[in-house]
């Protein structure tokens, strides 16, 4: 750990305008100089203390280069030095025998310029939880969220989200009052506290890396709470011990190397799932699924077997198997639809016989939308809690599905076998009975 | 609009029009105000951007030239006019001034 160099997260947004002034200020009086401000940390370098006097300036995102180039020209043949951007914000610093002319010597453009600029910010933040709010119901929470640790975080990030948003949007607004209320009366623009926008740049950063982690658990299966631990020392190490710097050609080759490899993956995943590449997946072991063979068919089929799983329910599979010589095609819809010897086995065990229910009733109230018959299953098998037959008013693919309730287990089998023939059910029963 | 805007320029406005009287760049007008005004008036550079960009939407000012670094700005006819009317609107001030308190003196 270089003992020069200091590392602070950062994430600071237009409002903390004052409060950063006033802080680069108190880490120059304890020997630290403000040196760059990187995504999500700002650098310091160990100097002898000094009484500095920071400015930190709010620049339009949408600014062009020339423009901000002959801003900071501008302050710099004043006598101010310019030492570090992020986004919208440039700071500068002078030394305070210096007694340069303020950045601002006009308190009420000041303000003007302060408010459009937190103003623009706000609208930039709301956007994103609204739309996030728009697209997603937060609660309750769908049966079919549960077997992603995505699904079953999604509405406590957005409820974080949006406290955090609307929390600031009200302190922005709160500020934006008092601001204007000083300036009428001639005094000073008030100023912000750094602890509280130090507290919402960590709770955001904390949302941030939850929010990430969560999503490449789903994405590489692995389960959440270690995969959170071994990413967080990982980030502490990155962070505050190791200072990466590749070389230029090193950096691009990486880059190269990632786009590549994530175009040639969503190739054979679009690939896979068009049916151009043909699968035979088999059932993996720990995992309910029936084959068109348990039911006397013999068609030459294609197994297709995909898993997922969640802190709350941590086996979630799909297993179907298709008709070989059906058209690759149709193949898709053949497998959505369940047209012709199709069979689809959807299983799910969870981490408690509740979490199992409200899986089932979630399902049996989906599949009851198309009902046309629906008959209760639970004497003709052994050892369930609720099973229904479930026959569709859609007599064009003779859909029909059977769901049944096994302690923590939910077993969805649906195609175009009649699942409430005797044979079948019993078939169904002596392999339930053999898991 | 422009002009009912600028009806009453502030001390900063006034001046920074009167030193584009000629073509002159941000830190040459900061310097006229310094020179001008003896120190008095001073204007940071924050606010002569944002005053020079407020001006130039209000078409006040055109930009002359633009190298990367420095832009170089001067009167537009319209910043002439709304210059020369609060010239006129403060040596009407003074006039008045003059005469009351001018009396005032000689009684």
């Amino acid at each position: 750990m270089n003992k020069d160099i200091k590392k602070e997260l950062f994430l600071f947004t237009a409002t903390d305008y004052f409060s950063l002034k006033d802080h680069f200020e108190e880490m120059a009086r304890e020997g630290w100089m403000l040196k760059n401000i990187k995504f999500l940390t700002a650098q310091y370098r160990k100097i002898e203390p000094k009484e500095l006097v920071f400015s930190v300036e709010l620049y339009p995102r949408t600014a062009e280069e020339d423009d901000k180039n002959s801003f900071i020209n501008l302050c710099e043949e004043s006598g101010w030095k310019y030492i570090a951007s992020s986004k919208n914000m440039l700071v500068f610093y002078s030394n305070k025998e210096d007694n340069l002319i303020p950045i601002h010597t006009d308190e009420k453009l000041h303000e003007k310029v302060l408010s459009k600029a937190i103003f623009m910010d706000i609208l930039n933040r709301i956007i994103w939880p609204l739309l996030a709010v728009r697209w997603s119901r937060i609660l309750p929470i769908s049966y079919v969220n549960l077997s992603t640790n995505t699904g079953i975080m999604m509405p406590i990030f957005l409820i974080l989200l949006l406290t955090i948003t609307l929390s600031y949007i009200f302190g922005c607004l709160i500020w934006i009052i008092k601001a204007k209320l000083s300036v009428k009366k001639n005094k000073k623009i008030p100023k912000t506290s750094y602890a509280l926008a130090r507290l919402r740049a960590i709770s955001a950063f904390i949302l941030l890396v939850t929010a990430t982690l969560t999503i490449i658990a789903d994405l590489i299966g692995l389960k959440i709470l270690s995969l959170i631990i071994l990413s967080s020392i990982l980030l502490l190490i990155i962070f505050h011990k190791v200072d990466i710097r590749f070389k230029k050609e090193t950096l691009d080759l990486i880059k190269k190397t990632a786009l590549f490899s994530i175009a040639a993956l969503v190739i054979i995943y679009m690939m896979l799932e068009t049916g151009s590449i043909q699968r035979n997946d088999k059932i993996k072991a720990g995992y309910i699924g029936f084959t068109c063979r348990d039911f006397n068919i013999t068609e030459p089929q294609i197994g297709k077997f995909d898993r997922k799983g969640s802190l709350l329910v941590p086996k979630v599979s799909i297993y179907s198997e298709i008709n070989q010589n059906i058209p690759k095609e149709f193949m898709k819809l053949y497998i959505e639809y369940g047209v012709g010897y199709t069979i689809e086995t959807t299983y799910s065990k969870s981490m408690s016989n509740k979490i199992a229910k409200y899986i089932f009733d979630g399902m049996v109230k989906d599949d009851l939308i198309h009902e046309k018959e629906i008959i209760s299953i639970k004497d003709k098998l052994d050892d369930i809690d609720e099973g229904y037959f479930i026959s569709y008013s859609n007599e064009v693919d003779g859909r029909k599905s059977i769901i049944i309730l096994r302690g923590k287990e939910v077993i969805y089998l649906k195609g175009s076998i009649d699942f409430s023939d005797i044979r079948n059910l019993e078939i169904i029963n002596n392999k339930l009975n053999d898991y | 609009m422009a002009k009912e805007q600028f009806k009453n320029l502030t001390e900063p406005m006034y001046y920074i029009l009167l030193a584009l009287t000629e073509e002159r760049h941000g830190y040459e007008i900061m310097q006229i105000i310094d020179e001008f005004t003896k120190g008095r008036v001073q204007v940071g550079p924050g606010t002569l951007y944002n005053l020079l960009s407020r001006f130039q939407k209000e078409n006040l000012i055109r930009l002359m030239s633009d190298d990367g670094r420095r832009k170089t700005y001067k009167l537009t006819p319209d910043g002439r006019e709304v210059l020369e009317e609060e010239f006129k609107r403060l040596q009407k001030l003074v006039m008045d001034g003059e005469e009351v308190l001018g009396r005032c003196s000689d009684e």
